[in-house]
């Protein structure tokens, strides 16, 4: 009809329009990439390791996987596949707080709440309490127990006590992650001791660019509803200096932002429920768009 | 009144029926109806959802002592929904059309309307297991608290073990009265709500929110908004919080107390 070819005509400008309002790094057949930690690394990196994550204890993947790891207060079990295999995936593991009693727990052997351990006697992996360890523990630390503190510290881990009230753990622990990717990590080295070889940058050092990190925040959910919604939060408020990496995980849901504008291709496993194969882990197929 | 939401049956069962057990026997004894283990005293009126769910012996278990057993196939809705429409009809006294198929609870489900007046008894809602497990379905739970806010006058609450959230209307002067009960308490008997809590602009941006009785509170010249500001980890100081907003807003607050452990 004729008032559709008009309606035609205006449709293109408006298209324009909203063109012309987009990000410059947004046009619209940009494309992102959202690709599960959990699918079969093939193109990603062309190591091994993916293959070894029984074997690999604390030792790092090589620098073309960068990922990072945070650890949230969250009750959290030894036996969960997604928090090894996301650990063993990552070159940079920060406990927020109360995260470190909660790998402490589920990792040390022999742990017991009052901060004794029966493992204290060999540091050679009696137990799997030495191959968790992570490079950093940050927040305000009033729910750090101090048991937990002195066996990380003895290890290595760097213990950072930051006390401000206007930020929230997960966003002192993103901070760091920030520190660590972009090199400015080494200004702190000196009060890191033997850790300082193990704080050096993964940035490439013939390009003035970061390396590019993703991060993973496991214990994102249940407890709270109030902190959960402080984890989604971040996912809206780090999403330009992390590129839209950050992935909010529990044992059971995960969660990531979506960049308006372009178009968006997401590989998952898709995991059928009760599936008879029981070696897959990962994301499942039920999914959900949250506005 | 009290619903099951399909497989909501099944951790009912579960939690109160001494010696279930997951193939469906028990250890009550059949024979004596008058109060073997607790699983006689938490029994549902209806069990609705489309019951994919649902085990088949929890199913024969409480239709045995009572309950009605609802199937409702639709796949536009969910089970939540199905459920809060159980409510209404309840409430409203539509829920007699249903009684020739309840047989004995005919008299149970009479409807709480108030038979002198044309107006439905008020009715509140409490959603408990709405949290936890998936993001997806925490979501839907906060869904229907704006979708049904106008049918139950804002009186919808979500519950967990260790949090719930309800809706706040906007354009109100909304009063908040908790026990918010200090973390770590020393009289172990309080449970209940608990003195932290969060403003959460999850609808929509809320463009202007105050706040008293709050240990951060909101003068109305910041809105509320994901990628802007949330209010969350913030803290109940006074007996009455009051908030004032533009915009409908989700209110949370831990849950403290629930279970008696030993350990934290």
């Amino acid at each position: 009809s004729s008032s559709a070819a008009a309606d035609r005509s205006t449709c293109t400008v408006d298209v324009a329009a909203a063109a012309t309002e987009m990000t410059s790094t947004a046009a619209a057949t940009d494309t992102h990439c959202y690709t599960s930690p959990f699918l079969p690394q093939q193109q990603e990196d062309n190591d091994t390791s993916s293959n070894n994550d029984n074997d690999n204890d604390n030792d790092k993947p090589p620098p073309s996987v960068q990922s990072a790891l945070i650890i949230l207060n969250s009750p959290m079990q030894t036996s969960s596949r997604i928090f090894q295999h996301l650990w063993n995936r990552s070159s940079y593991r920060i406990c927020a707080d109360g995260g470190a009693n909660r790998l402490y727990d589920a990792t040390t052997v022999g742990s017991r709440r009052d901060g004794t351990s029966s493992s204290t006697g060999n540091s050679n992996g009696v137990g799997s309490g030495t191959k968790y360890i992570p490079d950093l523990i940050k927040g305000d630390l009033d729910s750090l127990r101090p048991e937990v503190s002195s066996y990380y510290e003895s290890l290595g881990t760097t213990i950072e006590r930051d006390p401000c009230q206007d930020t929230n753990d997960l966003d002192k622990a993103l901070q760091s992650v920030v520190l660590y990717r972009d090199g400015d990590g080494n200004v702190l080295d000196s009060s890191r001791g033997r850790r300082e070889s193990k704080s050096k940058s993964r940035r490439d050092e013939s390009s003035a660019l970061p390396a590019v990190m993703n991060v993973y925040v496991y214990g994102a959910f249940g407890g709270r509803f109030d902190q959960e919604m402080a984890s989604i939060q971040a996912l809206y408020r780090w999403a330009d200096e992390f590129s839209h990496g950050l992935t909010l995980y529990s044992d059971e849901t995960c969660s990531f932002l979506l960049p308006a504008g372009v178009r968006n291709e997401i590989r998952l496993p898709a995991i059928p429920e009760r599936s008879a194969d029981c070696t897959q882990y990962g994301e499942g197929c039920t999914c959900g768009l949250i506005p």
